[in-house]
């Protein structure tokens, strides 16, 4: 589960840098403060401590002169007194030399040594003198003394460059340390303006952040006001309590979507369904028709089935051989039409119903039509409708060959060809136009009851419910002649 | 830390921000260490200069700041270069000599001259083991010691061959000098002299003084024209002064020689000089003394710097 940010947290931020920027200039401020005083202070200790060295040069220098110009004994004494201070300081001063390097006290430092060493020997002459009773090489301690005070006087004069290059250096020290203030107050200033600005940059990006959320939300909102379906997700990336609110919303959204989906799927189902059950319903009362149409048409198949096996009875007695056979073939035609008008024969029961129909014309027409079968052997147990052929055979003699005196015959053929069985009854009669065929095609799909092909279309439409619509049932004009072709699925 | 992702180039701002910060108080702070910090101990040099002219003495003050300066910081050799109140006022520079042994520097840098007390405080130096180098002018017989400077003898024999070959082998010339006792001066005249005899056409009617005042060269200059129709300068307070006399060629004389005037052999108011490479004379000073603290020899106990013959036409291709 992602984690966000919140609002707050920028806001805290944001106040929390600017903060930070605070301590850390003022933390510099105080740092840099104290090392500008400790650095003047300790230039100013150095100064201090080669003014001491100065001082206890010259009164060394004082007690060289009381030994030499005054012959006196408390010089030495005053310069033997005086030569620690001066070994003590010259270290103090050759430490700060060490700790950074100063050409002049270097220079000033070194004299003074050379200055010690003239002194010494100068020191050490004049205690011979005076240990002599005051007598020995004047010319020798005169030229000493010179030399001596030579030394001295290149000490003075480098003390004289020492103060003057240490006061020129506290002078640009001074100057440093108030450049480096200014400058460092002045990046304060600059540095504590800039975060303040970017700390406004920052929270106006806050701000703008959340007024663009609350903008991108009001239009999803808008949107699946307007159409839930095409309502986009809504994009925020914020990392905060809108981005989380936004997901949410999408979550929402995408749920309501679905559901409304469901909702519009189910509609179209009880749709489909009830048009269905209409659908039924008509075929439904379409089947009630035909069956109160065959029931209806059944009182007079059962009359007639009885009275003609009477008639047959009698036309034996009465040695009428002829009309008793008709009789008999009448009856089996009735008696077929009678018990299988609602079952399913099989192909062989038809040719056979449809001979005997056949035989009923002959004696009829006394045989001015022909009759042609050509049936092929492995289709006989093939299972179909009753009352098929037998009604295009009808429909052939009546309408096709019904006004040729002779020469007229009827082809019936069934076969089995591309796993389909074709059954076709052809005449040379008259045939149909274009246009009479087009009728009867239209009568099939439009089920216009006033039609006058009620027969074609009843076989078509019985055909195409047992068959659930696995039906071709074609009509070629054969100039001369109609062929009608029926095709069904052959399952072997 | 999702939210320091997110805003991530606000962040990158901040921190660049403080990086900046923090490396400008660094920097501040390593700066002022940075004056502080010096490594010790050092060598001490001290260079006493005869004369702070702005044509040849300050040319090679330069050449030993610039050649300082390249060492950098970390180079343990601090220079301070002196001068006397007077120029070339040997008792002046006599004293100074003594503050350095005085002060125990390590080398002492200066212009040979052959007066007796300067070179008996310069072997007391050398007798405390003070380094001695002269540069310029060398010291005639004084024990271990460096020079770095003009081949003098060679100095004297170009301006003689370039004199030659201007006067065709028959002039009267006119030299002046600067004093007697300076050793580079004496080996220019030796060169010059050596060249000319061989022409005796070319007559040298005097050799005078100017002791490095420029009064003196144009009085001089003006008192030997009667008798030369060519003036050479064997130093170079000569040309200086001419240059800073005169903007142009001058009438008294056919021609004009000297040393180190660039300026007055720019503008023709001489007709040609020796110049001196001072720039390397003081780069070469610092370079010795360097290899010396080094390795404890100099590269050798005589170095010579180029000499060129300068003149207005071939000015811009020698001072390049």
């Amino acid at each position: 589960m992602k984690k966000f940010g919140s609002v707050v947290k920028k806001y805290v931020v944001g106040y929390l840098v600017v903060g930070l920027f605070a301590v850390l200039f003022l933390a510099a401020s105080v740092f840099i403060n104290r090392y500008s005083s400790n650095r003047y202070r300790a230039a100013i200790a150095e100064l201090v401590s080669i003014s001491q060295l100065e001082t206890a040069v010259k009164e060394s220098n004082d007690g060289m002169n009381l030994a030499y110009l005054w012959l006196a004994d408390t010089g030495l004494e005053a310069y033997e007194e005086k030569r620690p201070v001066v070994v003590q300081l010259l270290a103090v001063t050759d430490q700060q030399v060490e700790a950074h390097f100063v050409r002049e006290m270097a220079d000033t430092n070194r004299m003074i040594e050379t200055y010690l060493e003239k002194c010494d020997i100068l020191g050490k002459e004049l205690e011979q003198y005076f240990k002599d009773d005051k007598s020995g090489d004047y010319e020798k301690l005169g030229k000493l003394y010179n030399e001596q005070q030579e030394i001295y006087t290149y000490v003075v004069s480098g003390f004289q460059r020492v103060y003057s290059f240490r006061l020129n250096q506290l002078n640009k020290m001074e100057r440093q340390l108030n450049s480096l203030q200014n400058t460092i107050t002045a990046v304060e200033i600059i540095a504590l303006v800039m975060a303040v600005i970017l700390c406004f940059f920052y929270l106006m990006r806050i701000v703008r952040e959340m007024s663009s959320s609350i903008r991108v939300m009001m239009t999803g909102i808008t949107a699946i006001e307007r159409d839930v379906f095409q309502a986009e997700p809504i994009q925020i990336s914020s990392n905060d309590e809108f981005e989380e609110f936004a997901n949410a919303f999408n979550g929402m959204t995408q749920i309501i979507q679905m559901q409304m989906k469901k909702i519009e799927e189910n509609a179209n189902v009880k749709e489909r369904l009830a048009e269905m059950e209409i659908e039924n319903l008509k075929i439904f009362s379409d089947l009630q028709k035909n069956h109160l149409d065959f029931l209806q048409s059944r009182i007079n198949p059962h009359f007639l089935f009885n009275t003609l096996n009477m008639i047959s009875s009698l036309a034996r007695i009465e040695n009428a051989e002829q009309s008793a056979r008709l009789m008999e073939i009448t009856a089996s035609f009735l008696r077929y039409n009678l018990d299988n008008i609602s079952k399913t024969v099989t192909l062989k029961q038809e040719m056979e119903n449809l001979k005997e129909y056949v035989a009923i014309q002959e004696y009829r027409y006394g045989g001015r039509y022909r009759y042609d079968f050509q049936v092929d052997e492995t289709c006989m147990m093939f299972q179909m409708p009753c009352m098929v052929l037998q009604p295009l055979v009808e429909n052939a003699i009546q309408h096709g060959l019904a006004m040729k005196l002779n020469g007229g015959c009827v082809w019936i053929r069934a076969y089995v060809m591309s796993s389909r069985i074709f059954l076709e009854v052809r005449d040379n009669g008259v045939g149909m136009t274009a246009e009479q065929i087009d009728e009867v095609y239209r009568d099939f799909y439009e089920n216009n009851r006033s039609s006058t092909h009620i027969g074609l279309r009843n076989i078509y439409q019985r055909l195409q419910l047992f068959y659930k619509g696995d039906v071709q049932f074609e009509l070629n004009n054969m100039n001369p002649g109609l062929e009608i072709t029926i095709t069904f699925p052959w399952e072997g | 830390m999702n939210f320091v992702k997110k805003n991530r180039s606000f962040f990158k701002y901040i921190l660049f921000g403080l990086c900046l910060t923090a490396l400008f108080l660094t920097a501040v702070l390593l700066n002022r260490r940075a004056d502080d910090k010096e490594t010790y101990p050092i060598t001490r040099v001290s260079v006493i200069l005869p004369h702070k002219d702005d044509g040849y003495w300050n040319l090679i003050a330069e050449g030993i700041s610039e050649e300082r300066d390249a060492l950098g910081a970390g180079c343990k050799i601090d220079i301070n270069m002196i001068l006397p109140q007077l120029n070339y006022n040997i008792a002046q520079m006599t004293d100074l000599l003594k503050q350095q042994i005085a002060a125990k520097v390590d080398y002492i840098v200066v212009q040979g001259n052959e007066d007796e007390t300067f070179r008996d405080v310069l072997q007391d130096a050398w007798e405390q083991g003070i380094h001695v180098i002269c540069v310029d002018t060398d010291i005639s017989d004084f024990p271990e010691h460096l020079y770095v400077g003009t081949n003098n003898y060679e100095a004297g024999k170009l301006m003689g061959e370039e004199l030659v070959e201007l006067t065709g082998g028959s002039a009267t010339v006119g030299i002046i000098s600067g004093e007697e006792q300076y050793q580079n001066l004496q080996e220019r005249l030796r060169g010059f002299q050596d060249v000319v005899q061989e022409w005796p056409d070319i007559e040298i009617k005097g050799v005078a003084y100017d002791k490095y005042d420029a009064l003196t060269v144009m009085r001089l200059y003006h008192q030997m024209a009667d008798e030369a129709e060519v003036m050479v300068f064997l130093e170079g307070t000569g040309g200086k002064s001419m240059e800073s006399v005169y903007d142009g060629p001058v009438e008294e004389y056919e021609y004009v020689l000297g040393f180190d005037a660039y300026d007055g052999a720019k503008r023709r108011v001489l007709d040609g000089i020796v110049k001196q490479d001072t720039n390397l004379m003081g780069r070469q000073v610092v370079r010795e003394i360097e290899q010396h603290i080094k390795t404890g020899n100099y590269s050798a106990d005589c170095i010579y710097t180029d000499i060129f013959w300068l003149t207005a036409e071939n000015y811009d291709e020698v001072m390049k």
